[in-house]
């Protein structure tokens, strides 16, 4: 059996006083769409700003392809394949959209395959398309977040971190949304997704794990967890 | 009556020329304030050294005796790596302490440069080579001199460069990047230390430049000569609104203007008190600046 992809070994992780991660384990198997779940502040963000080198980890390790990352600088990251669409977009508004995906291929040099790659994008999100040379400030909501996506898909990841695709959008944007991501998978990009939206995430995920409070809570192939009562009752509203 | 009026005009040609000469120097300054503060939220208090130490190395190299135009350019790469290392050592250790402690090293470094300036170079002015030789021209009564023309002419051919590299090369958008969010720009890749140096550099290089042209222009360099320049192009930033590139330009060329208008028509000691005069009416009327604008996030 191959190594999985992404391996976080036993990861804690302190804001100063704050444990806020206590040691969890997870491991995304190339091919995989894998969702992390949890409330409000159980450790979602936190585990993947750490993924991308945002927040140090205070022990454990991360291994991506077997090679330890953890020491790596955020942009060093990028470097080795690892992409995210942030909480919050974080678009850079006052670039245009076309600008905004031209800085998410910052790393690359493969002019022709970037090109492809943009067409790509533009055939996923007909809207960026359409507003390429728009500020990515006057975007709405839904779009920023095809934007966000299409941007980190622009660095040609391994895997694509995906950082609450679904908050603040259009209930009719969702679902386009989601989509997308089933389809950037079946392209062949691994897909580690955080989401509070727990139903629609277990809809496309192959696998979940289900973070409380800094510890894990419980993990499982998505088709069963979305039968369970447990997680049914805590984060499907039933 | 009407020969009275004709001589007003004159009078405030004169003085606009004056004041856009001012203004562009203030403005170069004000460009380094402006960048440095839109990627790092810094107020660097010693960028008015960097404009110093680029008149001085300007000032050794024409001594020496290097031509104008190589001096021009050693000065500015001189100023910029010295801030590139300011950087390195004195502001990247205490990025993340906070505004305060920030400001306050920036004072200290300010300082810093300005007295082991006078140790190392001495307190006395320096007489300043006359790199070309000076011409006047005049326009009916105006008079415009040979180095007001250069001032003007490289400080507009230093902002096209800057503007290009801003905003069509794939260094100025990461800079850009940088300035809305390091995170952010962290995420694409983006090595946001070097980005830093570089916009550093770049701001430096211009208060170099705008160094040599005083230099030229008053014939003097001393050590002390970046603080009021320092605190005007300060004011030009936040007048144009700081962290905006083109307000930088606006801001120096207006506090440039109005100081001159303010010497030329009505008290001549009044110069540097106008440019704080300003600074208190933006602070109170439009603190964003004549550019600044808040901006809210969208849903």
């Amino acid at each position: 059996m191959s190594s999985p992809l992404l391996e976080i070994k036993d990861m804690h992780v302190h804001y100063g006083a704050i444990h806020a991660i206590q040691g969890i384990n997870i491991k995304v198997n190339q091919g995989e769409i894998v969702t992390i779940l949890g409330s409000n502040g159980a450790g979602k963000t936190t585990t993947l700003h750490s993924i991308s080198g945002l927040i140090p980890i205070s022990s454990g390790e991360i291994l991506f392809d077997g090679k330890p990352i953890h020491t790596f600088p955020a942009h060093k990251i990028v470097a080795e394949g690892v992409a995210q669409s942030p909480e919050g977009r974080m678009v850079f508004p006052d670039l245009t959209v076309q600008e905004n995906l031209e800085m998410g291929a910052y790393l690359r040099e493969d002019n022709h395959k970037i090109k492809e790659d943009l067409e790509y994008m533009f055939k996923l999100f007909p809207r960026l398309l359409e507003r390429k040379k728009q500020l990515a400030g006057t975007l709405s909501g839904g779009e920023q977040q095809m934007l966000a996506i299409a941007r980190a898909y622009m660095a040609n990841p391994r895997l694509l971190l995906l950082d609450e695709p679904s908050l603040g959008i259009a209930p009719i944007l969702v679902q386009a949304i989601f989509d997308a991501i089933v389809e950037i998978n079946k392209h062949g990009t691994t897909i580690l997704l955080v989401e509070q939206n727990a139903y629609a995430a277990l809809k496309i995920a192959h696998r979940a794990y289900v973070i409380a409070t800094g510890e894990m809570f419980m993990e499982g192939p998505a088709n069963e967890l979305i039968k369970n009562e447990e997680i049914q009752k805590a984060y499907l509203g039933h | 009556m009407s020969e009275n009026v004709t001589y007003f005009f004159y009078d405030l040609f004169q003085y606009l020329v004056n004041g856009l000469a001012q203004g562009s120097i203030y403005a170069l300054i004000a460009l380094g304030y402006t960048m440095v503060y839109g990627i790092i939220k810094l107020i660097n208090f010693a960028h008015g050294e960097f404009y110093m130490i680029g008149a001085f190395i300007g000032f050794y190299c024409l001594v020496s005796g290097m031509p104008l135009w190589m001096a021009f350019p050693a000065a500015m790469i001189g100023a910029g790596l010295v801030a590139v290392l300011v950087e390195k050592i004195v502001y990247r250790p205490i990025r993340h302490a906070g505004r305060i402690p920030a400001l306050i090293t920036a004072l200290g470094t300010s300082l810093l440069f300005q007295y082991l300036g006078q140790g190392v170079i001495g307190a006395d002015p320096k007489a300043f080579p006359s790199a070309i030789a000076e011409k006047t021209y005049m326009l009916g009564e105006v008079i415009i001199t040979r180095t007001q023309i250069i001032i003007m002419v490289v400080t507009f051919a230093l902002m096209v460069i800057l503007y290009w590299l801003v905003n069509h090369t794939k260094t100025g958008k990461a800079m850009r990047a940088t300035s809305f969010n390091m995170n952010a720009a962290e995420l694409m890749g983006i090595n946001t230390n070097k980005i830093i140096s570089f916009t550093f550099f770049i701001g430096a290089a211009l208060a170099g430049a705008a160094g040599v042209l005083v230099g030229m222009y008053y014939n003097t360099a001393e050590p002390m000569m970046g603080l009021i320049p320092g605190l005007k192009a300060f004011i030009a930033a936040v007048l144009g609104g700081i962290g905006i590139i083109p307000g930088a330009v606006i801001g120096g060329l207006v506090l440039g203007v109005a100081e001159n208008l303010v010497v030329g028509f009505w008290i001549s000691t009044y110069r540097d008190a106008i440019a704080f005069a300003i600074l208190i009416l933006i602070l109170l009327i439009k603190p964003a600046g004549i550019l600044g604008k808040n901006r809210k996030e969208k849903v």
